[in-house]
C-alpha cells in the first residue's frame, strides 16, 4: 500500500513538473541564482585568500624579512640560525639605486641573493630569459620589461657607494610584489621606483653599503637582508590571525636575539670611542682646576697690591687736607695780619697826614697854632713798627707750609708710579689668563664634538617586515574586505526575492490545482498528503537548484572576481584556487530550501484548509475591486481607459506587486550603488586637490623660520612672473587624542584670516557654506570630527610635540584626504604661548603650465626658499587605484539586470499564464499586436517607474552602507550621490523592462484565441 | 436583400499526427443583411470551425468567405486582427468578461478600439443594465454578465454579432432572456447576428437556419414568420 502511495507520488510529481516547466524552471532558476550570488560571493573572500597563499607558499614568499641599518654579519646571522621555528634563512642585499630608462632618471629597487633556483626563498618566476649565473647579470621586472628593457640590454645602475652595468638575462615575477603597478618607495630620485632588478650577492656588495660601515664594523661581510621561512607557516594561510600569531612567535624569537647583538654591538663601538674621550675629558678637567686656581690667586693679590696702593693714596690725601687746612689757616692769620698794618698804616697815615697839616699850619702860623703832638705820633710809629714786626713772623709760617706742600706732590708721584707698575703687571697677567681660558674653550668644545660624534654612531636598527609591510599584500587584503561586505548585503536581496518568486509561483500552482487537491481530499487524502505534493516539489525544484547554484557560483563568481583583479591590479601567477566552505554552502542550502518550502507552506495551509466540497469547485474568480487611485478622482479622471485598466491590474495582486516592486527596486539601488561608489571614490581627488586645496603647490622649508624671514621671502617670490599669491603657514603633524587609540592629523597655523581663503576652501560640511575662519576656535575636518564624534563648540585634546592642549571647534569643514586642523596665528599663540614660526607655504601660479612649473623650481632650488611640489601630480596616483572600483560597479550591474531579468521574466510569465483567457479575449476583440503587448507590457512599465524611483531610496541607502563600510580612517569618499548615478540606474532599469518586454512578446503571440475561450479560468 | 456573407467551398483540415481532419468540408451558404441566423449541429459537426473562420479567428485550408464582398479567406493576421476589430462583435459561451473591469468599462474596452462605436452607456441601458453599470463580473449573475457580453459585442457597432453558445451557460429562464435580447438588438440595430448552437430547437427563432452535420451544411431553410422566442419551448 505504501509502496504503490509512494509510486503514485512520484508520478504525481513528475507529471506535475512536466505539466509546469516554465514554473518548475522559474523556481530552479531564482533559487539557482541566489544560491550562485550568496555560495558565490562569499567563497570569494576566502577563494582570494587561498590564490594568494598558494602563490605565496609557491614562491616561498618569506615569512619574515629582517633588514639591518648596520647590516648582519656571518656572527649574526650564525646566532639565530638555530632558533626553533625557522625553515630556511637566506641572506643578501637590497637598496636602492637609479638608472636611466629613455632618458629619464629613475629609481630602482636591487635585490640580490647568494644564488637563484626554484628552492630559494622569496623565489622569481621567470617570464622569459634564465636566472643570472654571475655576477654581472640581473633579471628584471616584468614592469621593466613592459618599460623596453629586453633580454640582452644592459643597464647601469648607481647610487652613493658606486655603480655598475649589468646584463639583462631574465624577466621575472617576484612574489614580494603582487600588485600591478606599485613598486614602492625609494630614497633618491624622484622617490618612486619604476621596477626592481635582482642579482648575485656576489661582488656586488659594494652597491649595498657604504664603506664605513665595514670600516666600523671591522668586517669584511655583512648582508642588510635576511629572509626567513618559518618551518610550518605554509599550513597556515598568510592572510589568517592563526599565521599571524604563528609567525609572531618565531618573529619574537628572532627579533629579541638580533636586538641583543645590535645593542652589544653599539656598546663595542661606541664603548672605545667613549673611553679615549673620558681621558681627553680628565685632562680637560685639570687644566681648568689648574687655571681657575691659579686665576684666583692672581686675583687674590692683584687685590692686595691695589688695597696697599690705596691705603697710601687715602694717607696721602689725608696728608693733603692737613696741608690745606694749614694753608689755609696760616693764609687766614697772615691775611689779618696784613689787613691789620694796612689798617694801621692808614690809620697812622691819616695821622701823619693830620700832624703834617698841622705842622704846615704851625709853620705858616706858629703862634696861633698850638703845637702839634709829635710824641703821640712817634708812638703811633713804634706800635706801627711793633706790628709790622709780629706780621713778619706770622708770614714765615706761611713759607714753611708751601715746603710741606713739596713734600706731599713728591709722594703722589711715589705712589702713581707704583699704581702705573701694578696696572702693567696686572694686564700681562691676565691676557696670559685668557690665553688660557680660550685654550680650555677650544678643549672643550672638542670633547662635546667627539660626544656628539659618539652619539652619532647608529645604533644598529633592525626593522622587521611580514605580510603587514608589504604593500601589495596590504592592497589586497583590503580589497578582500571590500568584496566581503559587499557579499554580506547583496545576496540578502536575491533570497528576498527568490521567496518571493517561489511564493507567488507556488501560489499559483496551489490555485490552479485545487480542484486535483479538493478531489483527493474528497478521495479521503488527509490534507498533509495533498500539501506533501507540494513540500515536495519544492524540494525538488529548490535542492537542486541550490545545489548547482552552490557548485555553479563556487566556480564562478570567485574565478571570475579574481581573474578581473589579475586582470586590472594585481599579477598572481597562479591558477585560481576555489575555496568553498562547508559552513557557507550549509547556510546556503538552509536558506534557499528553507525560504522556498516556508513560503510554499504558507500558501498551501491557507489554500487548504478549506473544505474538500469548496476546494473542488472552480475558485471564484478574483473580485474585481476598486483601488485607492479610484477614490481620488482628481487622478483618475485624467487618466485613460487603458491606464485604468493598466493600475487596476497591478493592485489586484498584492504579492506580485510587491515582488516586483522590489525586485526592480533592487535593480535600481544596486545600479545607484555602483555608479555612486564609482563616483564617490574617484570625485574624492578631485574634490580634494581642487575644490578644497585651492592652491597649486606647496612649498616645504627644512626648518621654521621667523615670521619676518618669512615676510621677506613671500615678497621676493610675489615679485616673481609664476606667483599670483602665496601663503606662508605653519604645518605640523600632531596627534589628535581620542579615547582609545590617538588620531594622526595635520594642524595648519594660517597668518591671515583672509589670505588662507584663497587657499583652502573652508566650506562648512553640513550646510555647505562658506565658514567664516575667527580666533576662538579651530576649523576641524568632516572625517576627523566623525572619528571623535565631536561637533562645533565641543573641545578636542591635541598633542603637538608632545605638549598636550585643549582647543574648541568652532566649525567642520569639508576635507576628504586625512585629519586636518586649521587654527588662525592668534589661536595658536593664545593656546602654546609661542610665538608662531613658519615651515610651509601654499602658492597659487598664475598659469599652471609646465614651463612656469619648471622655472619657478629652479628658482626655488637656486635661492633655496624650500622644495616645491605641486598637487596635481599628488592627486594622480590615487586616480590609477581607484580603477578597481570599476570592477564592482560590472559586478553590480551583473547582479541588478540579474535581478531584473529574473523578477520581471518570473512575473510576466505568471501574468501571461494567469491572464490567458484575458488576452485572448482582447485579441478576440480586435486589439492589434502592438495593443496587445501594451496592455500586458505597460504594467512591467509602470512597475519599473514605480519600482525604480523606491529603488533610488534603497540605492541611497545601499550606497551610504557601502561607503562608509569600505571607507579608510584617513580619506572621506564623498558621501553625497550625484544625480546623475540616479539617472543612469533608472535609465538602466527601464531598459532592462524594455529588453524583458521584447522578449516576452512571443510568449503573447503563442496565446491562442480560439484555445483559450474553450475553457473556464 | 443583400448578401452579407458567402461561404464557398470551405475547408478546413487539422493535421493531428499522420491523420488529416477535415473540420469542414466544403461548406457553402450564404447570409444575408441583418438577418437573425442559427447555425446547429451536434457536437463535431464544424460549428465552431465555422466560427472560427467567420470570426476571423482561423484561416480555412481551401475555399473563399466573402463578407460584405471581401475573400476574408486571404486575409493575413494583420487583416485578420483588423476585420475582428471592426466588423464582427462576439458573445462568447463563458461570457469572457475581463474580471478587473467593471460593466461599463469592459464594454469601453471594445468600443473604444472600434471605428464607429456607439454610446456604451446607452448600450447598457438598451440591454437593461443601466443600474449595473460600476458592478464588477463577479458582482454580476450569469445572464447579467451574458448582457454585458453583448453590449461589449454591440457598441462596437459590427457587422456582424457572432454569439457562441450564448446560453450554453445559463439556466433556461435567462437563456431565453437573452435570445430574446440578441433577437431585438438584431432589430434594433439592424444588425446580422449569427447564433451557434447545439439545440435545435432555437431554430424557429431564426430568419435563416443552417444545419450543420459532419462539416458540411446539410440542410438551410429560410423562415418567414420566425416565432418570437418567448413562444418557443425545449
Amino acid at each position: 500500500m505504501v509502496k504503490v502511495k509512494k509510486s503514485l507520488y512520484w508520478k504525481n510529481l513528475r507529471k506535475s513538473i512536466a505539466k509546469s516547466k516554465s514554473r518548475f524552471l522559474s523556481i530552479f532558476f531564482i533559487v539557482l541564482l541566489g544560491a550562485a550570488f550568496f555560495a558565490g560571493l562569499r567563497n570569494t573572500p576566502g577563494s582570494m585568500m587561498t590564490t594568494m597563499d598558494y602563490y605565496l607558499d609557491k614562491h616561498s614568499y618569506a615569512d619574515l624579512t629582517y633588514i639591518a641599518s648596520l647590516g648582519f654579519s656571518m656572527d649574526d646571522i650564525e646566532a639565530i640560525k638555530d632558533i626553533e621555528g625557522i625553515d630556511k634563512i637566506e641572506y643578501g642585499y637590497q637598496f636602492d639605486a637609479l638608472t636611466q630608462f629613455n632618458n629619464k632618471l629613475t629609481g630602482i629597487k636591487v635585490y640580490t641573493s647568494e644564488s637563484f633556483d626554484d628552492q630559494m626563498i622569496n623565489h622569481p618566476l621567470l617570464k622569459e630569459g634564465r636566472f643570472p649565473l654571475d655576477d654581472k647579470e640581473c633579471i628584471v621586472d616584468v614592469e621593466l620589461n613592459k618599460l623596453g628593457t629586453q633580454i640582452g640590454d644592459h643597464i647601469l645602475i648607481y647610487n652613493d657607494q658606486g655603480e655598475k652595468t649589468f646584463e639583462v638575462v631574465g624577466v621575472v615575477d617576484d612574489v614580494r610584489y603582487v600588485a600591478k603597478t606599485d613598486r614602492g618607495t625609494n630614497t633618491l630620485g624622484d622617490g618612486t621606483n619604476a621596477g626592481y632588478i635582482e642579482i648575485l650577492n656576489e661582488k656586488n656588495a659594494f652597491l649595498a653599503m657604504p664603506q664605513e660601515l665595514y670600516d666600523l664594523r671591522d668586517k669584511d661581510i655583512l648582508y642588510n637582508q635576511l629572509s626567513v621561512t618559518i618551518k610550518g607557516a605554509k599550513e597556515y594561510n598568510v592572510f589568517s590571525s592563526e599565521y599571524d600569531d604563528f609567525i609572531e612567535n618565531v618573529n619574537t624569537k628572532i627579533k629579541s636575539q638580533l636586538s641583543l647583538r645590535m645593542s652589544d654591538l653599539y656598546d663595542d663601538i661606541t664603548s672605545q670611542a667613549q673611553k679615549e674621550l673620558d681621558e681627553a675629558k680628565k685632562e680637560y678637567q685639570d687644566g681648568l682646576n689648574t687655571f681657575q686656581s691659579s686665576k684666583n690667586d692672581f686675583e687674590e693679590k692683584i687685590l692686595e697690591a691695589k688695597i696697599q696702593l690705596i691705603n697710601a693714596k687715602m694717607s696721602l690725601s689725608q696728608k693733603e687736607a692737613e696741608l690745606i687746612k694749614a694753608q689755609s689757616i696760616a693764609s687766614e692769620s697772615a691775611k689779618d695780619s696784613l689787613s691789620d698794618i694796612q689798617k694801621t698804616t692808614q690809620e697812622l697815615r691819616k695821622e701823619l697826614e693830620t700832624l703834617r697839616k698841622q705842622l704846615e699850619d704851625f709853620q705858616k702860623n706858629p703862634i696861633t697854632q698850638p703845637s702839634p703832638d709829635v710824641q703821640v705820633i712817634i708812638d703811633r710809629l713804634d706800635d706801627i713798627s711793633e706790628t709790622l714786626e709780629s706780621t713778619t713772623g706770622s708770614l714765615d709760617g706761611v713759607s714753611q707750609l708751601a715746603d710741606a706742600n713739596l713734600q706731599l706732590e713728591n709722594a703722589k708721584l711715589k705712589i702713581q708710579e707704583q699704581e702705573n707698575k701694578l696696572s702693567l703687571e696686572e694686564l700681562k697677567t691676565r691676557n696670559q689668563l685668557e690665553k688660557a681660558q680660550a685654550d680650555l674653550d677650544d678643549g672643550l668644545k672638542k670633547i662635546t664634538d667627539a660626544q656628539d660624534e659618539i652619539n652619532a654612531i647608529p645604533k644598529g636598527q633592525v626593522f622587521t617586515l611580514t605580510r603587514h609591510e608589504n604593500a601589495g599584500l596590504v592592497n589586497y587584503s583590503s580589497n578582500i574586505d571590500s568584496i566581503s561586505s559587499i557579499a554580506n548585503v547583496f545576496p540578502l536581496m536575491f533570497f528576498l526575492v527568490s521567496a518571493l518568486v517561489s511564493l507567488t509561483t507556488m501560489t499559483r500552482m496551489v490555485e490552479e490545482q485545487r480542484s486535483q487537491s479538493g478531489t483527493l481530499r474528497a478521495l479521503g487524502y488527509s490534507k498533509w498528503d495533498v500539501i506533501q505534493q507540494y513540500v515536495v516539489y519544492v524540494i525538488f525544484a529548490t535542492f537542486f537548484a541550490c545545489l548547482l547554484g552552490i557548485v555553479g557560483g563556487t566556480q564562478f563568481f570567485p574565478r571570475i572576481i579574481i581573474y578581473l583583479y589579475n586582470l586590472m591590479l594585481f599579477q598572481i601567477d597562479s591558477p585560481i584556487m576555489i575555496s568553498s566552505d562547508l559552513m557557507i554552502a550549509f547556510q546556503t542550502l538552509f536558506i534557499s530550501v528553507f525560504v522556498t518550502l516556508f513560503a510554499t507552506l504558507f500558501v498551501c495551509v491557507s489554500e487548504l484548509n478549506l473544505l474538500p466540497a469548496v476546494l473542488m469547485r472552480p475558485k471564484a474568480p478574483k473580485l474585481g475591486k476598486r483601488i485607492f487611485i479610484e477614490r481620488i478622482p482628481f487622478i483618475w479622471k485624467r487618466l485613460s481607459f487603458n491606464q485604468k485598466v493598466t493600475m487596476r491590474n497591478i493592485f489586484r495582486y498584492k504579492k506580485r506587486f510587491f515582488m516586483s516592486i522590489i525586485g526592480i527596486a533592487g535593480c535600481t539601488a544596486l545600479i545607484i550603488t555602483g555608479f555612486g561608489i564609482k563616483n564617490s571614490v574617484s570625485q574624492v581627488v578631485d574634490k580634494q586637490y581642487n575644490e578644497v586645496w585651492t592652491y597649486d603647490a606647496a612649498v616645504r622649508l627644512e626648518e621654521p623660520v621667523a615670521m619676518s624671514v618669512a615676510k621677506d621671502y613671500q615678497n621676493h617670490l610675489l615679485k616673481r612672473d609664476e606667483v599670483n599669491n602665496i601663503e606662508y603657514v605653519y604645518n605640523q603633524s600632531i596627534q589628535i587624542l581620542k579615547n582609545k587609540e590617538d588620531l594622526y592629523g595635520t594642524l595648519i597655523v594660517y597668518q591671515s584670516m583672509d589670505n588662507i581663503q584663497n587657499f583652502v576652501s573652508f566650506t562648512d560640511f553640513y550646510s555647505h557654506k562658506e565658514i567664516k575662519p575667527n580666533d576662538e576656535g579651530i576649523i576641524l575636518s568632516a572625517k576627523t570630527a566623525e572619528l571623535l564624534n565631536v561637533g562645533v563648540d565641543d573641545t578636542i585634546d591635541i598633542s603637538i610635540s608632545g605638549e598636550k592642549y585643549n582647543v574648541k571647534i568652532s566649525a567642520i569643514m569639508e576635507n576628504y584626504f586625512m585629519n586636518y586642523i586649521y587654527m588662525s596665528q592668534t589661536l595658536y599663540e593664545n593656546v602654546t604661548s609661542q610665538s608662531l614660526k613658519v615651515n610651509h607655504a601654499f602658492v597659487i601660479m598664475k598659469k599652471l603650465d609646465q614651463s612656469y612649473k619648471t622655472s619657478l623650481e629652479t628658482y626655488m632650488n637656486e635661492h633655496q626658499y624650500g622644495n616645491l611640489s605641486y598637487i596635481d601630480d599628488a592627486g594622480e596616483e590615487f586616480n590609477t587605484q581607484v580603477q578597481s572600483i570599476d570592477l564592482v560597479i560590472i559586478i553590480l550591474i551583473i547582479c541588478a539586470a540579474a535581478l531584473n531579468f529574473i523578477v520581471l521574466y518570473n512575473l510576466t510569465n505568471i501574468n501571461i499564464q494567469e491572464r490567458k483567457s484575458e488576452i485572448a479575449t482582447i485579441k478576440v476583440l480586435g486589439f492589434r499586436k502592438k495593443e496587445v503587448y501594451d496592455y500586458i507590457f505597460r504594467e512591467n512599465i509602470l512597475l519599473s517607474v514605480i519600482g525604480s524611483f523606491i529603488g533610488m531610496f534603497f540605492g541611497y541607502v545601499l550606497h551610504q552602507f557601502i561607503i562608509r563600510t569600505v571607507e579608510l580612517d584617513m580619506t572621506m569618499f564623498i558621501r553625497e550621490l550625484n544625480p546623475l548615478s540616479y539617472v543612469i540606474a533608472v535609465i538602466m532599469t527601464l531598459g532592462f523592462t524594455m529588453l524583458i518586454n521584447l522578449t516576452m512578446r512571443h510568449v503573447l503571440n503563442k496565446v491562442d484565441m480560439v484555445e483559450s475561450l474553450k475553457s473556464i479560468e | 436583400m443583400d448578401v452579407l456573407i458567402q461561404f464557398k467551398n470551405i475547408v478546413k483540415s487539422y493535421t493531428m499526427g499522420d491523420i488529416t481532419i477535415n473540420a469542414s468540408d466544403g461548406v457553402n451558404f450564404e447570409v444575408n443583411k441583418g438577418e437573425f441566423v442559427v447555425i446547429v449541429g451536434a457536437s463535431g459537426a464544424g460549428k465552431t470551425t465555422i466560427l472560427n473562420l467567420l470570426g476571423g479567428m482561423d484561416s480555412p485550408t481551401s475555399g473563399s468567405i466573402l463578407v460584405d464582398g471581401e475573400n476574408i479567406a486571404l486575409y493575413d493576421e494583420k487583416q485578420l486582427t483588423e476585420y475582428r476589430r471592426n466588423d464582427i462583435g462576439f458573445v462568447f459561451q463563458f461570457y469572457n468578461l475581463i474580471q478587473n473591469l467593471t460593466a461599463l468599462e469592459n464594454v469601453e474596452l471594445a468600443s473604444q478600439i472600434s471605428k464607429a462605436p456607439l454610446d456604451s452607456r446607452h448600450v447598457m441601458e438598451r440591454v437593461g443594465l443601466e443600474s449595473r453599470l460600476f458592478n464588477f463580473p463577479a458582482q454580476l449573475s450569469g445572464g447579467e454578465q451574458q448582457r454585458v457580453a453583448i453590449a461589449r459585442a454591440i457598441a462596437k457597432n459590427p457587422k456582424l454579432l457572432l454569439c457562441d453558445e450564448p446560453t450554453g451557460a445559463l439556466d433556461y429562464q435567462t437563456g431565453k432572456a437573452i435570445l430574446a435580447l440578441l433577437r431585438e438588438m438584431c432589430e434594433t440595430y439592424q444588425m446580422t447576428v449569427i447564433v451557434i448552437t447545439h439545440n435545435s430547437a432555437l431554430a424557429p427563432m431564426a430568419d435563416r437556419v443552417i444545419h450543420l452535420r459532419s462539416g458540411k451544411v446539410y440542410a438551410m431553410e429560410l423562415n418567414e414568420n420566425p416565432q418570437p422566442i418567448e413562444e418557443i419551448e425545449w
